[in-house]
């Protein structure tokens, strides 16, 4: 499991930028209609054996040049290994306990500060984090290495939040292959948990917490990808973090895949391969009758 | 095809670095834009999809929640860590005329490099070619550093104010704008959080003359760059607050690593009571915009329409052109001179609807043309 983390320093010049490695693509750009990451959310996508995850928005008590609270990004990705490899349990494990402890600190404060804020703003101290930023890339290697030492351990130190009893009835929505929900919707949190599992198991999927996103409608602009789909409201700014769930339809692409084109396709293939034969005997019998 | 609206589709470019207040500027064009020009019979503004209404209301929530909980402060907008595009749609009122146009917000500091070889750098490249194909440059300018920061720092201000590259991306935009000088250009320098500095948003002082001194000081290197590459482009100054209802209180250098001369200025804010937010001055970068996208769309409709002419002058011509008594006979028979006819018909129809956008952009230009100027404007040009 490779881990990124992404802040901004005092002066204005160090802005948002990973203190270590930046991940190898910006993967969640794609995402940038449905979600600002200036704000709490959570990004997660399993596609061709390989997770990612973004948790972003996560507050911390230092300020910039003009006094704005400074965030965190923090980037996660990974390969689902064969069952029975020890570090995959490990690294599961950890993002589950991450991803509910941050859903845990939304829930409990708008701004989402809670356990993971502190977490990350006893790492590194401002002084640090501007003497990393005003750094080459290339340059205080040892230190960048040690901060991403560090971090990986605080995060595997997180323990999941227990999970709390909802106070109504989940709604069966929530058992779809797709759907969508207010965060603090009953059962939302702990189907999205599960969801994020099955990510990190390896099943191609996409589970999100979403702040630019009020309904249904918003998620036609999600980029269409196979395997089922979570989305949480993250409801702070825009819409409501307590709407009931509700059963999504499947991507178009997906529908059109399994119907009328599979059907053509499997009664043109044995007819060709009839017709094949039949030309193949035919040929044989004449070439009999001609010698 | 007749029925659907015509529509003309720019880009906005703005060019700051980090924390000038680049997304404060974008969410107040249209929260408070909107409520101006409703005043206006000509046009009204709306945003053009889901994710910016969205993100607008965001943050219009967050400001106006926090104002009226009394727990306003100036940097209450969170900076931001990733590119946003923001879509608008300038609405011609009782005409089938639509303007869309597209803001980028993007972070400060890629202005000042954004990793070599990184996919940073590959955004930034996006966001680069954004700005230089923009038809507005708007340059916001922190005006509390112009003004504020004293004589022993005045030698930080031009990297505080990132001066060298602002100039190398005015110098890109005004090249491109160059070979589009048949396309009306502007830029825009905008000092913001200026209600401390200027006595028509209450402050008790006014130094309006310093401060346009100091931006004209400052960037002069900029304007000749304009002057020299783009001399078509029009070049004005606008002086704009940001909320409007807060006062700088105290503004005092402190120590900072990797801040130009290893220094950064702290300012400090009061609400002014009773904590409305008025922002003056935007509602004149609204009508500059306005008048600007609006005389480029008529730039461009009245290039369209003059193709359009030519077009239908030569099929119509050549529907009816006879070629001789057999050949014309032929021609009747086979359905070739119904053809003709008919793609003559679909030009001149084209061209009437070319004609009539025209007609209503220059409506809509003359009705915003009536909109006074307030006295912040001026131009550098």
């Amino acid at each position: 499991m490779h881990v990124y983390l992404r802040t901004r320093g005092a002066p204005r010049k160090l802005d948002y930028a990973f203190l270590g490695a930046a991940p190898g693509s910006r993967w969640w750009d794609t995402y940038s209609e449905l979600t600002a990451t200036e704000r709490p959310c959570l990004l997660a996508v399993t596609s061709k054996g390989r997770w990612r995850v973004l948790i972003s928005g996560v507050p911390s008590t230092r300020t910039d040049s003009v006094g704005t609270l400074v965030y965190y990004t923090l980037v996660l990705d990974g390969s689902p290994c064969p069952s029975g490899t020890a570090d995959t349990g490990q690294d599961r494990a950890t993002v589950l306990a991450l991803a509910s402890r941050w859903l845990d600190d939304v829930t409990r404060h708008p701004e989402g500060r809670g356990v993971l804020s502190e977490r990350l703003d006893s790492l590194c101290s401002s002084a640090e984090v501007d003497r990393l930023l005003a750094a080459r890339n290339s340059e205080l290697t040892t230190e960048r290495a040690e901060l991403t030492a560090r971090l990986t351990t605080a995060l595997a130190s997180l323990s999941p939040v227990p999970s709390a009893q909802d106070a109504g009835t989940p709604s069966p929505a929530l058992l779809t292959e797709r759907w969508i929900a207010g965060r603090t919707a009953p059962g939302a949190g702990a189907a999205f948990l599960t969801r994020l599992s099955s990510l990190l198991s390896g099943e191609d999927g996409q589970a999100h917490l979403l702040n630019l996103v009020s309904s249904a409608e918003d998620i036609a602009a999600l980029p269409q990808k196979s395997g089922p789909l979570a989305v949480l409201i993250e409801g702070g700014m825009v819409g409501d973090c307590a709407m009931p769930a509700e059963a999504l339809r499947k991507p178009p692409s997906e529908v059109v895949a399994k119907a009328p084109k599979a059907r053509w396709r499997a009664a043109v293939v044995p007819t060709a391969l009839t017709a094949l034969i039949l030309l193949l005997l035919g040929l044989g019998l004449i070439a009999g009758n001609w010698t | 095809m007749m029925d659907e609206p015509a529509v003309f589709e720019y880009k906005i470019g703005l060019l700051a670095p980090s924390r000038v207040g680049k997304s404060t500027l974008i969410a107040s064009l249209l929260t408070e834009g909107q409520q101006q020009l409703a005043q206006d019979s000509s046009v009204h503004l709306l945003t053009a999809d889901r994710p910016t209404k969205h993100r607008l209301g965001a943050t219009y929530n967050l400001v106006s929640g926090a104002l009226k909980a009394r727990m306003f402060e100036p940097g209450l907008v969170r900076s931001t860590s990733d590119p946003s595009w923001f879509r608008l749609l300038l609405e011609a009122r009782g005409q089938d005329l639509r303007i869309r146009f597209d803001i980028l917000d993007y972070p400060g500091a890629w202005l000042e490099g954004a990793g070599e070889g990184t996919e940073d750098e590959r955004k930034w490249n996006e966001c680069e070619a954004f700005l230089a194909d923009s038809s507005v440059l708007i340059v916001p300018i922190d005006s509390v550093l112009l003004m504020d920061s004293g004589d022993d720092h005045a030698h930080l201000l031009t990297s505080h104010l990132s001066v060298f590259q602002i100039n190398q991306a005015v110098l890109r935009w005004a090249k491109n704008r160059r070979e589009l000088s048949g396309e009306p250009a502007m830029i825009v320098f905008c000092p913001v959080k200026c209600e401390t500095y200027l006595s028509d948003s209450g402050s008790l002082k006014d130094h309006a003359g310093a401060l346009r001194d100091k931006v004209v000081d400052q960037f002069s290197d900029v304007l000749r760059t304009v002057r020299d590459a783009a001399p078509h482009a029009a070049v004005r100054y606008l002086p704009i607050d940001t909320f409007g209802c807060v006062e700088l209180v105290s503004a005092r250098w402190i120590r900072a690593q990797g801040a130009p001369g290893g220094e950064m200025l702290m300012p400090k804010y009061r609400v002014r009571p009773p904590g409305r937010i008025v922002r003056k001055g935007l509602d004149d970068l609204l009508t500059l915009l306005c008048r600007q996208l609006v005389d480029t769309a008529r730039a461009q409709s009245e290039r369209a329409t003059a193709a359009r002419q030519t077009a239908a002058l030569h099929s119509r011509g050549y529907a009816e052109l006879r070629e001789g008594f057999f050949r014309d006979l032929w021609l009747n028979f086979n359905g070739e001179r119904d053809r003709r006819r008919h793609t003559a018909a679909t030009d001149e129809r084209l061209f009437a609807m070319s004609q009539r956008t025209t007609q209503s952009l220059f409506d809509v230009l003359t009705a915003l043309a009536g909109r006074e100027s307030g006295p912040r404007l001026h131009h550098l040009s």
